[in-house]
């Protein structure tokens, strides 16, 4: 019989045997499957990339526009017209203001000085002799300043000039030279005003032409006051001149008001996509008026359009305005081509009216309102079109080491009416300056020049068959490593009419345009 | 004696499990089960084997383990290109590991009874060509073509311990009896089943469609037992061998082993889906990982688990039956042995032919048999046992299969052997 020990030694020797051929792990050789799968079908539409909003409108039928419409672009309110019928100017000179200027004069100062205080108190007696030194001569001519009006032909109207003497003493006499324009002249003569006597002229206004002016200048020619010896008198700050001029009945056969000039407040942003040259089918600017005064005439000026490079275009315009109605002057196509062609990032407008009205013409609180209607429907012909939206990526968790090559098939399925160059530009946000990685999918059969063929379209510019383009992309080891460490994806698309076959051919872009990009991967993994 | 009993209980406790006992039904010796041997001896009415370090291990693999498998100074290198390669129609990996943990039996009036505890594991697994090649070298190379998995790729294992009774006895002078009736109790089961498998992959270049495009339907099961207590997984089995002495020199016999079942208690779980995939759809206005968490969503939806739980399955063992012929010469010391087997396997049945010449040298109380044989795992498979008996009590049993796998052959696709030691006293 076998003895135990004897068995303690063979369990010994398996015990050992079996330890001793265990080994450290398992590793796996030769993996490297390579496998195909469908990844994405990504649907960009033309909404995507030119959202409706601010100024760019989608139609009934989704054809975008660039649509803006305002009825105020500037407003003409009545006030200001009735400010011009009844216009009304009051100014007054002052003795004290005459003393000011007599300090420049060293012959007459000193003395002038010695009989007054100066600056004047509130009130203070003066030798009546100092008035013999107030004459024609110390006297600037001044002038009134108007802004309502530069040219004016009057039909009917008055000019009221009133002359108030607030002096202590007696104006003998006076002669004024009033001109309210150039080679337009009035003297008004006046004697014997006791003070605070207001002497009135009044000037037929009728087939009065004003050109070019928005003051009435006063030239006083002969001013004789009273010597009083040396009686004294009492002088206070406003001891001194006070005039006024005011037009009653007025009616004009034509007044040139200028409107100034400004920005038109419209918002150009859909046009930062699209690059100069620029083409646009049935293009319309409109400007509207809408006046609710009996007035009649018309509102000219200019629409300069700048690029953003400094470039820019002028555009003349001209529009009637009709008593009590509306009124519209529309420019399309070749007036407004060189606009386009810029294209404008702003508008400036520098305008003025030329109107015939009377006072009576002028009646309620509604204003002269000046408005534009801009409608530029995208149908394009020649144009360059840069589009971008973004992806947001959370990149992908996994071993670059592990693949071996990666193919990205795609079919680009476009149905935009224009060329299409379609790029992926990878980004990392924590590194916003550069961009990581551009994959270009490139259509096929292209002559070099990365275009993707534009979908066929019919005469109307209408999409009617979209166009099929498949490729590959073989990535490089630093496109896969910079794919998977993405964390924005940044769609850059440019739609060009430079390959149409037809070079006249317009196209129109829908809303609902869009472009399929649908992609499979193709790799071989190691896993090993 | 109760030294000895000791040591058994502490060595039941103490080894590895895998040690064990051998099976003695394939290599022929003289006597085909110990129960025979224990009725020839009329010295000796008792036999014990010893416990633990009892054995017997079958491998089966196709390909061949060497073909895909290497072992280095630190690790084992699985090369799965290799395997690919070498895969034909399908791949199958069988491992039969059976051990006698507890052996008695004793003779009374012609009678043979013993007892014992067995342990088996048995782990079966078949991957069809293509699923091997789809794993290995991806879907690329099945582009536009429809793959069907067939009912080839599972795996299963069972693992049990049997607790049996055997009764031997000769009917008559021509035939002998031996039966044992086993209760099984199931430790670990699990397996997969593929019911319904396919794909397909196509491309789509220069077509409105995504590049490539996926369909794929499954109906595919997994179970494993949900209950480990003492009591579950409960089953019966019995072992039957039966000899007909045609005459001195020429005897039929044939030996069913395992045959029976265990209840198991196991939770099922399957996935039946059909889904047609072609791209994740998504415009701009979308969020691209959302998106992507949506597509996860509804492919967990299509293929979603359906789970049953505690389910009762009844499940066959991987019995075997044997069907042989043994010519004994003259001399009787000189035997020739043919038999047939049949093995149950998962989905269907392992055929095996043999052939053994058996030659014993009285004066050493030596016996050497080389055998044949062959089924569809390996036509050549040339095995040997060596039987010695030491001081007329103890017996020691030990065998190897497939030599030429050993001697670093290329037809190395089942490795084989065993171990048996027992006493008679």
């Amino acid at each position: 019989m076998i003895r135990v020990s004897q068995l303690i030694i063979t369990i010994f020797v398996f015990i050992i045997g079996f330890s001793s051929c265990q080994k450290d792990g398992i590793e796996i050789n030769g993996w490297s499957p390579e496998l195909v799968s469908p990844i994405i079908n990504a649907t960009i539409t033309m909404s995507d990339l030119i959202p409706e909003r601010g100024t760019t409108e989608y139609d009934e039928n989704n054809l975008i526009h660039l649509a803006f419409r305002s009825d105020e672009i500037y407003v003409l309110p009545s006030e200001l017209l009735l400010d011009i019928t009844g216009l009304n100017l009051d100014t007054m000179v002052t003795i004290e203001q005459l003393v000011v200027i007599a300090q420049d004069d060293p012959t007459i100062a000193p003395f002038i000085n010695s009989l007054l205080d100066f600056p004047f108190p509130p009130s203070q007696e003066v030798v009546g002799a100092l008035f013999g030194y107030l004459n024609a001569d110390i006297i600037e001519p001044f002038s009134f300043q108007f802004d309502e009006f530069s040219d004016a032909a009057f039909n009917s109207g008055n000019l009221e000039i009133e002359i108030t003497n607030n002096l202590p003493v007696i104006i003998e006499n006076v002669e004024i030279n009033i001109s309210p324009g150039s080679g337009v002249y009035w003297d008004v003569d006046i004697v014997d005003l006791s003070p605070q006597e207001t002497a009135v002229h009044i000037i037929d206004l009728s087939n009065l032409n004003i050109t070019n002016s928005s003051s009435i200048e006063l030239d006083i020619e002969t001013l004789t006051i009273e010597n009083v010896g040396a009686e004294m008198v009492e002088l206070t700050p406003q001891t001194g001149f006070e005039f006024s001029f005011a037009i009653t009945d007025v009616g004009f056969d034509n007044i040139t008001l200028p409107l100034g000039g400004d920005t038109v407040d419209v918002d150009l942003a859909l046009f930062e996509d699209f690059d100069s040259g620029l083409r646009l089918k049935n293009p319309r600017f409109t400007i509207n008026i809408d006046n609710p005064f009996g007035l009649s005439g018309d509102i000219s000026g200019q629409l300069i359009a700048f690029s953003p490079y400094g470039e820019s275009e002028s555009l003349d315009v001209e529009v009637n305005i009709d008593p009590n109605s509306t009124s519209s002057a529309t420019y399309e196509d070749e007036e407004i081509e060189g606009v386009i062609e810029l294209p404008p990032s702003v508008i400036e407008y520098e305008a003025h009216a030329s109107m015939s009205f009377s006072a009576g013409d002028i009646y309620g609180d509604d204003p002269l309102r000046l408005g534009v209607d801009i409608d530029f429907p995208l149908d394009v012909n020649a144009a360059n079109l840069s589009l971008k939206d973004t992806i947001i990526f959370n990149g992908i968790d996994y071993d670059i080491e592990k693949i071996k090559r990666m193919l990205l098939h795609y079919n680009f399925v476009n149905k935009f009416p224009l060329g299409t160059e379609f790029s992926l530009v990878l980004h990392d946000s924590l590194n916003p300056i550069t961009n990581l990685d551009t994959l270009e999918f490139i259509g096929s059969g292209n002559s070099g020049n990365n275009i993707i063929n534009p979908a066929i379209v019919n005469e109307s510019g209408n999409v009617i068959d979209s166009v099929i383009s498949s490729g590959v992309l073989t990535m490089t080891d630093s496109e896969i490593n910079n794919l998977i460490n993405t964390n924005k994806i940044i769609i850059d698309i440019t739609l060009s009419s430079s390959d149409s076959q037809d070079q006249d051919q317009y196209v129109s872009i829908y809303s609902d345009s869009e472009c399929l990009l649908k992609v499979g991967l193709e790799t071989e993994v190691n896993l090993d | 004696m109760i030294k000895q009993i000791r040591f058994i209980l502490v060595l039941l406790v103490s080894l590895h499990p895998l040690y064990a006992q051998i099976s003695l039904e394939s290599n022929n010796l003289d006597i085909s089960i110990k129960e025979e041997l224990l009725m020839h001896d009329t010295s000796s009415f008792h036999l014990i084997q010893i416990p633990l370090l009892s054995f017997d291990i079958d491998m089966y693999s196709k390909p061949g383990i060497s073909t895909f498998l290497e072992t280095t100074h630190n690790s084992i290198l699985i090369d799965l290109k290799s395997y690919n390669h070498h895969v034909d129609d399908f791949s199958i990996h069988l491992v039969d590991i059976q051990n006698s943990l507890l052996y008695y039996a004793f003779e009374h009036r012609q009678n043979v009874y013993s007892f014992g505890l067995t342990h088996r594991f048995f782990l079966e697994s078949s991957f069809s060509s293509e699923l091997v090649s789809l794993i290995v070298d991806g879907n690329y190379q099945y582009l536009n073509q429809t793959i069907n998995f067939d009912d080839n790729n599972y795996i299963s294992l069972c693992n049990y311990f049997s607790l049996f009774f055997g009764y031997t006895k000769n009917i008559n002078e021509q035939f002998l009896l031996s039966t044992k009736l086993k209760l099984i109790k199931g430790v670990i089961e699990l397996g997969t089943n593929n019911h319904n498998f396919s794909f397909l992959f196509n491309d789509n270049f220069e077509t409105v469609n995504n590049p490539f495009s996926a369909e794929i339907n499954t109906d595919i099961e997994y179970f494993i037992n949900s209950d480990y207590h003492l009591l579950s997984n409960l089953g019966f089995a019995t072992d039957l061998y039966l000899d007909y002495n045609y005459n001195e020199m020429l005897t039929f016999y044939t030996k069913v082993s395992d045959l029976g079942f265990i209840v198991w208690d196991e939770n099922q779980y399957s996935s039946q889906g059909y889904f047609q995939f072609e791209g994740l759809d998504y415009e701009l206005d979308q969020l691209l990982s959302s998106e992507f968490n949506n597509l996860q969503d509804t492919l967990i939806d299509i293929f979603d688990i359906k789970e049953t739980f505690n389910v009762h399955k009844l499940r066959m063992l991987p019995f075997n039956i044997h069907l042989g012929v043994k010519y004994t010469f003259d001399n009787q010391l000189s035997q020739i042995n043919a038999s047939y087997a049949i093995q149950k396997l998962y989905n269907n049945l392992l055929h095996t032919g043999h052939f053994s010449y058996v030659r014993y040298f009285d004066k050493y109380g030596f016996s050497m048999i080389p055998s044949y044989s062959f089924n569809k795992f390996n036509y050549l498979n040339f095995s040997i046992m060596l039987n010695k008996r030491w001081r007329n009590s103890f017996y020691t049993n030990f065998w190897l299969d497939n030599m030429l796998g050993f001697m670093g052959l290329p037809n190395n696709s089942n490795i084989g052997g065993g171990v048996d030691l027992y006493i008679l006293f």
